[in-house]
């Protein structure tokens, strides 16, 4: 009961206090929301034009490349090489090695090819691959992984970033 | 007197001392980053290309867990091949040792390429070489 009274004599008290007091509450808490909302509409907004147009992997630097190309026929051919992607030139150089022929042969294999790529294609030369991509540090992929058919062949591509 | 010349005389020796010891590992740092390392269990996929030869295309999926202590290399996979197709299991351990542009396993030497090291460990690596009658063997890993 004391207690009680004790805080009612203070609501008594501080009645004016109160409500100015109230008043200064709601004017933030109004003010707060407005921001709130304005905040989170701009977020939205930025987060819907991030949406819009799909991140599309850059490809960067050296990744060690398997390659297995099967042919209806009855050729194949295995490629395993350092790739280097160059962003500047659009470029991508192979040195590597390639198991081919009958009977299979191991060659070296040094090669040039022009590259591009979307969010969801690679093409190397004029061979447009579907790719899935792995990790995305820094907007380069880290790992990638495509596969095209170019009759009479079947390439599959996987690419591991150094 | 003495204290002050005997602090110099250690600082100096210790200093030479760690210049020499950093002069010394050096090469061999070098020599380690230059080699990555292989440790651990790694996810691997492979082709076994026989087609010329045998006409038998085998596609492999398992693990290859590397000890450097011990330099072998325990293996476990799921092959498929023959006509008609089959999958079957297989396991193993071999002795394995690499270089910078080569992977050995018992006594065929691949060619390799690395992907990133963490630590000096390959994270990644791929292998290339022809083997047995005339099959060209591809595999990729993928440290766990």
């Amino acid at each position: 009961m004391n207690v009680s009274r004790t805080v009612d004599g203070e609501d008594v008290m501080h009645h004016r206090f109160r409500l100015r007091n109230s008043t200064l509450r709601i004017t933030m808490a109004l003010a707060f929301a407005a921001f709130a909302v304005s905040f989170s509409g701009a977020s939205a907004m930025a987060q819907s034009s991030r949406a819009g147009p799909p991140a599309v992997p850059m490809l960067k630097g050296g990744y060690a490349l398997t390659d297995v190309q099967m042919c209806n026929s009855g050729n194949s051919s295995q490629i395993t090489a350092l790739a280097t992607f160059d962003t500047t030139t659009g470029k991508l150089k192979l040195k590597g090695y390639i198991a081919t022929g009958n009977p299979v042969t191991l060659d070296t294999l040094t090669q040039t090819l022009s590259y591009s790529n979307s969010a969801t294609t690679v093409t190397l030369g004029d061979t447009v691959y579907q790719v899935t991509y792995g990790k995305v540090a820094n907007g380069i992929a880290t790992y990638l992984s495509m596969i095209a058919a170019a009759n009479p062949c079947a390439a599959q591509i996987w690419l591991s970033r150094q | 007197m003495f204290d002050r010349t005997h602090k110099r005389f250690t600082y100096v020796t210790l200093a030479g001392t760690i210049a020499f010891a950093i002069a010394g590992a050096a090469p061999v740092h070098a020599e380690n980053q230059d080699v990555p390392q292989l440790s651990g269990t790694y996810v691997f996929n492979a082709t076994q290309n026989c087609l010329p030869s045998t006409g038998d295309l085998e596609s492999l999926t398992g693990t290859m867990t590397f000890d450097p202590s011990t330099g072998k290399m325990k293996l476990f996979e799921y092959i498929t091949s023959g006509n008609p197709l089959t999958l079957q299991k297989g396991k193993g351990t071999d002795i394995f040792s690499n270089s910078a542009s080569t992977f050995t396993l018992d006594s065929t030497t691949f060619q390799a390429f690395y992907g990133k090291l963490a630590k000096g460990v390959a994270t990644s690596f791929s292998f290339i070489g022809v083997v047995g009658d005339g099959c060209a063997l591809q595999v990729s890993l993928t440290l766990q």
